[in-house]
């Protein structure tokens, strides 16, 4: 069975593959893949390694999640030529993300609980942190996914209580994620003052890194807070200076929940002219989007199909040559017979010759 | 209430089915049951359907009955659970072309909904070709499938074309007389093309056609659309209590469908009336349930990607498989014809190589009889040779005299006959004798009586019919052989052919000239 199609924000997709190249993954994962396949020829294990979790987290990138999974798998089998433990932490790590974005989640936990206690008696605790981070950061998504909420806050805290301990600017952009992830089951759980605090401080760490993207999904899910509360010129606000920031990004996802929360806001104000303006605009995304989600599945079908049709075309000669070789085989056996055929009746025929002279001479 | 009693009709129809009637009476009488309840109870559908599937059917029951449950299924909106019956039921590539139809029309509709739009087109176009080139009653399908032609050319925002696609099934309305459920696609189709040109008026009038007819045939997937489609009007006329209304009505439906898509449409629709009307408390119960049909219908759509992307890569390698499978048939059955030449190769050797056996038989056995080989023999005498020897010429006479007597007796069929015992005979030593035999009959002692042997059996066949009725162990003791092999391989090495052989010859030579006389 293959699953790989899952709607996700790429800004999501690109700070989760969050490492070093991390911006080049985003922008060019071709020419990521090309380092990683650079990387493989390289006789050192771990480094063979790293290259396939990189290109892992390029095809990741490129939303093809399964094509992701499988470099991870075979970044896993290479883990038996090696005895580094943050190797196969950074592996685990890498193949519990893909399954929970293949929506495999019971693959997802068995992974992560794996290399949990890994994280957890590895002799340098600090080393090893984001990882437990991201760790607890994926149990969070899978619980908020299968709508779980009050579950997934509690992973979301302990992923929080992880990164707060990494002393790196980097680290803000995760605890942005999980803290804007944690707003949205807020809100759901209709709590709507810890839902803005938490979409606050997403956007506060968002800074620190200055990810303007991470920032801008902040500012989206604090003015959803907004338009619930009925604050609606707070919201347009918000939600006006998410959209200025994100020009630059391009993240349809992002875009998409800024429209529909302006269309929304507009309309609680009596704006008609407004309200149908980000309406449309939001029913645009909306179909670009899935256009441009279902284009991909409709090619990989495609893509499979032809490679098919070429397996198909590259057996034929085998078989065509095949049925040629034996039908001229039965051509030949057909002369043999024609042939053995005139001779015995030529043979015949003397012989009979031979039979009627000593039949002649036979004086019976 | 309606709904009730189509449900008391439903257990009726499956007690009377179960106890009632005929098996193949009961099947055929449960399906279409099945297929009229499809609309106001498709779960009761599904168990109709999977009821039927546990009995015997045959393989175009079996695609009618699971694309029942397929279409309960795309009702309540599982669409992964849809496509896994119909691609099942569209599995059988001998199906009667009717079903093949429905079933590929069924996929390019579920695939569409998907927005996989080149699987659809794919679809629409298999069921498009078998449709042109089936004869018979077409009429129905040709309506399915003009209907769903106008739903494509609705989702990619054809409204002039899905309008005259429209116009055209109106020449059918036998069609809609027989199939309500399609007549109520049809009006849904119209409202939503003139909701989608602005021609407000004629959407309201089409969208209440359609729920007046649904009050006939109840369908709640038709009638939670059209109330869902009739309520954004109401919302543009900004007539928000009335739009708020029907959005109830339509998600009572659409709840007893259990149809989250439907759900989640509906509540998106709902929002943005209560926010106007500052229906806080309801708005933000709208929103949060909202929020949880997004996430679930986000799941169900995933899962139904993956499941068609799955079942149509399954579909694809089976095709693959097919052909080639086909390729390596045709490998097999050459390879058969091989076979066949072979052995008939083989045949024909042997037939010819018996032909000229048999040939050769009758000649050895007409030299025998005719004694050919004895002459031959004599024929070389190498009296050059002789000369060489040391013999006297008197005594070389004497000695062949003594042996052309010797043959004409019958003393060679003494048993103990040897070249010892016949020089004493001929009073002659061993030597003279073995030489004489060898130079004149250019053979050894042993050979010569042997010949001399056979030639006599012969002789006795020839004249004493009787002799043809013996066992080959009495000729072999009368000419002097001890034994019947030792008589067999003699008489074979200086013949050609075994004694048997001979004898047959010889009787059916004489059968024949007792029936040419």
């Amino acid at each position: 069975m293959r699953a790989f199609f899952r709607t996700y924000s790429l800004v999501f997709i690109t700070f989760f593959a969050w490492n070093l190249g991390a911006q080049s993954i985003y922008e060019a994962p071709d020419k990521v893949i090309e380092k990683g396949n650079r990387m493989l020829e390289n006789p050192d294990v771990t480094t063979r390694i790293e290259g396939l979790i990189l290109i892992s987290r390029a095809y990741s990138s490129k939303r093809d999640y399964q094509k992701s999974l499988e470099y991870a798998l075979e970044a896993k089998s290479l883990l038996s030529k090696t005895d580094n433990v943050l190797s196969y932490i950074k592996v685990m790590d890498r193949i519990a993300i893909q399954y929970e974005q293949l929506g495999i989640y019971d693959k997802a936990f068995e992974t992560l609980n794996e290399y949990e206690s890994l994280c957890l008696e590895y002799p340098v605790a600090d080393s090893v942190r984001r990882y437990l981070g991201n760790n607890y950061l994926v149990r969070g998504f899978v619980y908020k996914n299968q709508l779980n909420c009050e579950i997934a806050i509690g992973y979301f805290n302990k992923s929080i209580s992880e990164y707060l301990k990494i002393n790196t600017k980097q680290i803000n952009a995760n605890l942005s994620i999980a803290t804007y992830n944690k707003g949205n089951c807020y809100i759901m759980l209709s709590d709507y003052q810890e839902a803005k605090a938490n979409f606050t401080e997403s956007a506060d760490f968002a800074d620190k890194v200055l990810a303007k993207s991470l920032k801008a999904f902040a500012y989206k899910g604090l003015a959803e807070v907004y338009t619930l509360e009925g604050s609606y010129t707070q919201a347009i606000e918000l939600l006006d200076h998410a959209l200025e920031i994100s020009d630059n990004v391009g993240d349809l996802v992002l875009n998409r929940g800024i429209y529909e929360g302006l269309s929304q806001s507009y309309l609680a104000i009596d704006n008609m002219e407004k309200y149908q303006l980000y309406n449309a605009k939001f029913a645009e995304t909306q179909d670009e989007i899935r256009t441009s989600e279902r284009q991909s599945v409709d090619d990989s079908i495609r893509v499979y199909e032809e490679t098919l049709q070429t397996q198909l075309q590259q057996d034929k000669p085998r078989f065509v040559y095949g049925v040629t070789a034996v039908l001229l085989g039965c051509f030949l056996l057909l002369g043999l017979i024609v042939f053995n055929e005139k001779r015995t009746r030529k043979k015949v025929n003397s012989l009979q010759k031979q039979i009627e002279i000593l039949q002649k001479k036979n004086p019976s | 209430m309606r709904l009730f009693i189509h449900y008391i009709k439903i257990c009726f129809f499956v007690i009377w089915a179960t106890f009632g009637t005929g098996v193949w009476a009961q099947q055929q009488t449960l399906l279409e049951k099945g297929y009229e309840f499809v609309g106001a109870n498709p779960d009761e559908a599904i168990k109709i359907g999977e009821h039927l599937l546990k009995r015997e059917v045959t393989e175009s029951e079996k695609s009618q009955t699971l694309l029942l449950i397929a279409q309960g299924y795309y009702r309540k909106g599982a669409y992964d659970h849809a496509l896994k019956i119909l691609f099942e039921a569209g599995k059988n590539q001998n199906l009667p072309w009717e079903n093949q139809v429905k079933i590929l029309l069924l996929k390019a509709e579920l695939t569409r909904k998907l927005h996989l739009n080149e699987q659809a087109e794919k679809y629409f176009a298999q069921a498009g070709k078998i449709l042109q080139s089936a004869t018979g009653e077409k009429d129905f399908l040709q309506a399915l499938f003009m209907t769903e032609k106008t739903r494509r050319a609705l989702q990619q925002k054809e409204f002039k074309q899905a309008l005259s696609l429209s116009d055209s099934l109106v020449n059918y309305p036998h069609i809609f007389t027989e199939s309500p459920r399609l007549y109520q696609q049809w009006c849904l189709n119209r409202a939503e093309i003139y909701k989608k040109i602005a021609v407000v008026d004629s959407a309201v009038f089409y969208y209440q056609k359609m729920l007046e007819a649904e009050q006939h045939t109840p369908d709640l997937s038709n009638k939670s659309m059209a109330l869902n489609e009739l309520s954004s009007i109401y919302f543009d006329k900004k007539q928000y209590e009335k739009a708020i209304a029907l959005l109830l009505q339509s998600q009572q439906a659409a709840q007893k469908l259990d149809n989250t898509f439907l759900l989640l449409s509906i509540k998106s629709k709902m929002i943005p009336n209560y926010l106007i009307l500052k229906d806080k408390e309801n708005q933000n119960v709208a929103h949060r349930e909202f929020l949880v049909l997004k996430t679930k219908s986000q799941n169900l759509e995933n899962s139904a990607l993956n499941m068609a992307y799955n079942l149509i890569s399954q579909e694809e390698e089976e095709h693959y498989q097919l052909q080639k499978n086909s390729y390596s048939k045709n490998l097999r059955i050459s390879i058969g014809i091989l076979i066949v030449m072979a052995l008939t190769t083989v045949f024909f050797f042997v037939k010819n190589s018996l032909k000229l056996k048999g040939r050769n038989e009758i000649i050895k056995y007409l030299e025998a009889s005719n004694n050919l080989w004895s002459q031959k023999k004599k024929s070389t005498p190498k009296s050059e040779i002789s000369r060489k020897n040391n013999i006297p010429t008197e005594t070389e006479q004497a000695i062949l005299t003594k042996l052309k007597r010797f043959e004409s007796s019958v003393k060679f069929t003494n048993k103990e006959m040897s070249l010892a015992l016949l020089a004493s005979q001929f009073d002659t030593n061993t030597k003279y004798l073995s030489e004489i035999i060898n130079t004149h009959y250019n053979e050894n002692f042993n050979s010569y009586i042997n010949r001399l042997r056979v030639g006599f059996i012969i002789e006795k066949l020839k004249s004493d019919p009787n002799y043809l009725n013996y066992k080959i162990s009495y000729l072999a003791d009368q000419c002097g052989f001890s034994s019947h092999s030792s008589f067999a391989t003699v008489f074979k090495s200086v013949t050609g052919i075994a004694p048997t052989t001979f004898i047959e010859l010889m009787q059916n030579e004489q059968n024949n000239q007792q029936q040419t006389l």
